[in-house]
């Protein structure tokens, strides 16, 4: 039987006055492409903060590669929502990639050569070499996103992370991520948070409903019954799922 | 002009002037970058207000108030850095409060100490004419010890400013980083005291540094264009001052300002000029 990469156990997660995630169990298997669907406050970026050891469960186990999530997470490329950056910040598209290998013992300016050739390779996969030079803050949003998946690859992690990639984007540049996260795909295992059904079913392999408590189905059941259930509307998930 | 270059020829309090400005223009070069691409003025602002407090106690104890400014600021640097990092208040609320405490403790122990304090004034509104040979011993070594950690930490606190997030995924350890940063930042306002004083040292820290902003496209450029116009500032705003004998601290700052309007101006044309071609 395969190993999870991810793995969670009936964890409960609670902020000072309310409960964040109740009982939830999750395990995720290489090659696994999975979305984490949910309304605003129901959770996603809540289970992926514990996934990356930032904070830890209330209850409940949680062990990424075999091991703590602070240990595992060298294993995950984490790519966050491009519109939490400064609109001015002066960095240019291959310095925000190569920022992606900083460690604690990252000091004094320069990159070596290694970590140039990596983020031009990484740049070049993800389509965004010509630019390069360009201001981190002149792109589109379909650009930025890009440049933060060139990022999260280039310590060549097992495991992609990403905080609602398509946040703010258009139909277009999200059918476009999708694309390119499939590609990923075939050599990474994917988890992906999205309050957004819409193109994702198309993609992915195995979906989770997410609103504070959660079920998990695979994608054939999406593609089939469940889909009106499931089409842009998260009170029937809800419903259907009997969270 | 011709009478500010003579006296620079031949008087030694303005050459020592000059060469702190030159100083005080790397610091705040490189601290300024971080300052304003992280955004974090008011922070800066907070930390150099409660160095009052340090000085006025130290004039108090009759230490020299160099060491009460530096120890000031230091522990507000920290203070500060702990609130916006762990605690639950609302930071500008804490830091407003720092402040003005701060500055109220300084009044206090003014007040305390007998006596007019002519030269106490001198660090509320700075004068770079004032400048002691000791003074910019001290001056070249703190600005020294700011280049060589920015130059250890260059890509940390780059990064740690770019998104505090994945730098702790990553392993870095985030807090130091940043408690780091603001220690660097309250040394260089204790640099900038003696140039332009405490109350106009958040204009040094940030107007050359948003300067710069506005026509370059990496950290490394900026803090290297700030760094030119700070000089410029201070040099050409000590040589304006001399002969009318006007406040040279305050008309570097407003020079500071003119050339920041103006290079908003240039910045605009530019972008309607490219628009159009577009």
């Amino acid at each position: 039987m395969t190993t999870p990469v991810i793995s969670l156990e009936h964890i409960y997660f609670r902020y000072s006055d309310q409960d964040a995630l109740k009982d939830i169990s999750l395990e995720v298997f290489p090659a696994d492409y999975l979305a984490v669907i949910g309304p605003n406050g129901g959770g996603k970026t809540t289970l992926l903060k514990l996934i990356l050891g930032l904070i830890t469960p209330t209850k409940g186990s949680i062990s990424v590669m075999g091991t703590s999530p602070a240990k595992g997470r060298n294993h995950i490329g984490y790519v966050p929502q491009y519109g939490n950056y400064s609109r001015s910040f002066p960095l240019r598209v291959k310095d925000v990639v190569m920022s992606g290998c900083i460690q604690g013992k990252s000091f004094f300016p320069w990159h070596s050569k290694e970590i140039h050739k990596k983020a031009e390779a990484n740049m070049n996969l993800v389509k965004i070499l010509p630019l390069a030079e360009k201001s981190f803050s002149e792109l589109s949003g379909g650009q930025k996103q890009r440049t933060l998946i060139a990022r999260a690859l280039i310590t060549d992690p097992e495991i992609i992370l990403l905080d609602e990639p398509t946040a703010s984007v258009d139909s277009e540049v999200e059918r476009d991520v999708y694309e390119l996260l499939k590609e990923l795909n075939q050599t990474k295992t994917i988890l992906l948070v999205s309050h957004d059904i819409g193109f994702v079913s198309q993609y992915v392999n195995r979906v989770m409903c997410l609103n504070v408590a959660s079920c998990t189905h695979p994608i054939s059941e999406l593609k089939t019954g469940m889909n009106v259930h499931y089409e842009g509307h998260l009170q029937p998930i809800h419903h259907h799922c009997k969270l | 002009m011709t009478e500010f270059i003579h006296a620079l020829i031949n008087y030694r309090f303005l050459q020592y002037a000059l060469l702190a400005g030159v100083l005080a223009s790397i610091s705040c070069g490189i601290t300024g970058t971080y300052v304003v691409i992280k955004r974090i003025t008011f922070l800066g602002g907070g930390i150099a207000h409660t160095v009052l407090g340090g000085v006025g106690l130290a004039y108090y104890l009759g230490i020299n108030p160099y060491w009460g400014a530096f120890a000031s600021a230091i522990t507000a640097a920290v203070i500060i850095g702990l609130v916006t990092l762990k605690a639950d208040q609302q930071e500008d609320t804490v830091i407003g409060a720092l402040w003005a405490v701060g500055m109220a403790t300084g009044i206090i122990f003014m007040h305390l100490k007998p006596g007019y304090n002519n030269d106490l004034m001198t660090y509320l509104f700075g004068n770079i004419l004032l400048v002691s040979r000791q003074e910019l011993v001290l001056l070249f070594w703190l600005t020294l010890l700011i280049v060589a950690v920015v130059l250890v930490f260059y890509r940390q606190f780059l990064v740690v400013c770019f998104d505090e997030e994945y730098s702790r995924i990553r392993g870095v350890p985030v807090d130091i980083i940043y408690i780091l940063l603001l220690v660097l930042i309250a040394l260089t306002i204790v640099v900038l005291i003696r140039i332009v004083g405490l109350i106009l040292v958040i204009a040094l820290l940030t107007m050359p540094a948003a300067i710069a902003s506005l026509f370059t496209r990496t950290p490394s450029q900026m803090m290297l264009w700030s760094i030119i116009v700070g000089m410029v500032v201070t040099t050409t705003g000590t040589a304006i001052a001399y002969t009318p004998d006007l406040p040279v601290g305050a008309t570097i700052i407003v020079l500071c300002g003119i050339l920041y309007l103006v290079a908003i101006g240039i910045k605009h044309a530019f972008n309607v000029g490219q628009r159009k071609k577009r």
